[in-house]
């Protein structure tokens, strides 16, 4: 075969490869046209994007799906403010609904310096591990453990580690989606609603005498707080503390009144 | 029949893709973090790697051949690779949404992956016939599942590891690519008579 001949059917056959390949595409983009909702779009570009799951669904994406298709509901996503939501609603002609904004709080204060060690832990450093090992390494069973698996999971990068092994979380930067309560092998975090200032910071369910010997700053079941309560938010059940946050309006009577601090406002 | 076999096995562990060959590694590292993502990525690569290897071998065959136009089979490849990935992704998404929501992400991810473009070549290096060449680019991406695997497997346990710091993230990754690279070296010879 001469040079000439080989550089035509080079073209001709590379062309013609190009050219079919293009046209079975365009034929099948035709064909297989999945018809996709620009609201979907849109929405994506409205929502945060990171992913965190609070709304109940796989993903930003699937909400914006799941809200087209109008299965769920325009303010379930906790990450956006309010302008952002009604933006959502408009853009799906609905009203919008308010809701009531939460933060996560860590319900427990037995850092180091308070709490009694049980054991001396040299395992895996998380939580979970540490809490397979015999309930952790702590002596009260409720207690933080403090090896950060919720610093990991937290998509808005909220939480960091605090004094004495405890973790702190930001309440300027948490949202509220929920990630951290999911992963706490000991259920240690839990979502408050925005508006509330006071919460027991303890989830121990000990004996008020137990509890005192092994941290300082645990629930003790004494009954201060439920006298001191002047609307009757607080009751105490299973040796601790709670507050209806329905009737509680943060006067802050209990924080003075509890022994051991448990009761605290939150930052 | 023997010759399937040892086809077969040789792609899976002699010159396994990954280990032996080194071709897919962006995938292999990755996608290996997890588990099941890891599965669903081998899933992927095997479906794309057995039909491509089918697909270019037609190609090949009845369009390069005749005009003795091989040197154009690099560039032949990647634009009937490409076309392909596509024209099935959009099958995939009118036809079985679960599956696109399974395979989704990954199948454009390696749409042109060196682990598919290599397998093409070695058909056409080794001269296979179309069975042959259909069962080195499955048994191709069988052996790079199980590369995966074997990685997101070691991976998942690394991070419970305290990994020093100078090493946390890939450099970690590439040592422990070298050492199953190393022991499937082992399979050297397997199949010599």
């Amino acid at each position: 075969m001469d040079p000439n001949s080989t550089i035509i059917y080079s073209i001709v056959i590379m062309g013609g490869i190009g050219l079919l390949c293009g046209t079975i595409l365009l034929i099948a983009s035709k064909f297989f046209a999945v018809p996709l909702d620009e609201r979907v779009a849109d929405l994506i570009k409205i929502l945060p994007g990171a992913n965190c799951g609070a709304c109940g669904f796989a993903g930003c994406a699937s909400y914006a799906r799941s809200l087209v298709e109008g299965q769920a509901r325009p303010n379930a996503c906790r990450v956006l403010d309010e302008e952002k939501s009604k933006s959502i609603a408009s853009l799906l002609g609905l009203a919008v609904e308010g809701i009531e904004k939460e933060i996560a709080v860590l319900c427990c204060q037995g850092g180091k310096d308070v709490a009694r060690q049980s054991v001396e832990y040299n395992g895996l450093k998380s939580c979970r591990a540490a809490a397979l090992f015999f309930g952790g390494d702590k002596d009260c069973a409720y207690g933080c453990l403090g090896y950060g698996d919720c610093i990991k999971v937290c998509p808005f990068a909220a939480i960091s580690m605090g004094e004495h092994g405890l973790i702190v979380i930001d309440p300027q930067k948490c949202v509220g989606c929920g990630m951290c309560v999911a992963e706490c092998p000991k259920r240690m975090i839990s979502l408050l609603p925005q508006s509330a200032q006071v919460y027991v910071a303890c989830r121990s369910k000990d004996r008020g005498k137990r509890v005192a010997q092994v941290c300082k700053k645990g629930c003790i079941a004494c009954r201060r707080c439920e006298r001191a309560c002047p609307v009757g938010a607080i009751t105490i059940e299973d040796n601790l503390a709670k507050i209806d946050y329905q009737k509680c309006n943060n006067c802050g009577l209990c924080v003075a009144a509890c022994p051991t601090e448990t009761i605290v406002r939150r930052l | 029949m023997e010759k399937l076999v040892i086809i077969f096995f040789s792609v899976v562990l002699i010159n396994n893709f990954v280990l032996a060959k080194f071709l897919g590694l962006c995938p292999f590292l990755g996608v290996s973090k997890e588990f099941k993502a890891s599965m669903s990525m081998g899933v992927a690569v095997t479906f794309v790697m057995t039909m491509a290897s089918i697909v270019t071998w037609f190609f090949y065959n009845f369009f390069l051949v005749p005009y003795k136009l091989e040197f154009l089979q690099t560039l032949v490849f990647i634009v009937v690779i490409a076309t392909f990935v596509q024209f099935v992704e959009m099958i995939i998404a009118k036809t079985s949404p679960p599956l696109q929501e399974a395979l989704g992400i990954y199948l454009p991810l390696i749409t042109t992956n060196c682990a598919v473009l290599g397998v093409s070549l070695l058909n056409v290096k080794e001269g296979y016939n179309l069975i042959e060449a259909t069962v080195n680019g499955f048994g191709g991406g069988i052996g790079f599942t199980m590369a995966m695997l074997l990685m997101a497997g070691i991976r998942e346990r690394l991070e419970l590891c305290e990994v020093p710091e100078c090493m946390k993230g890939f450099p970690i990754a590439f040592i422990i690519t070298s050492m199953l690279a190393f022991s499937f070296f082992g399979f050297q010879g397997f199949f010599a008579k």
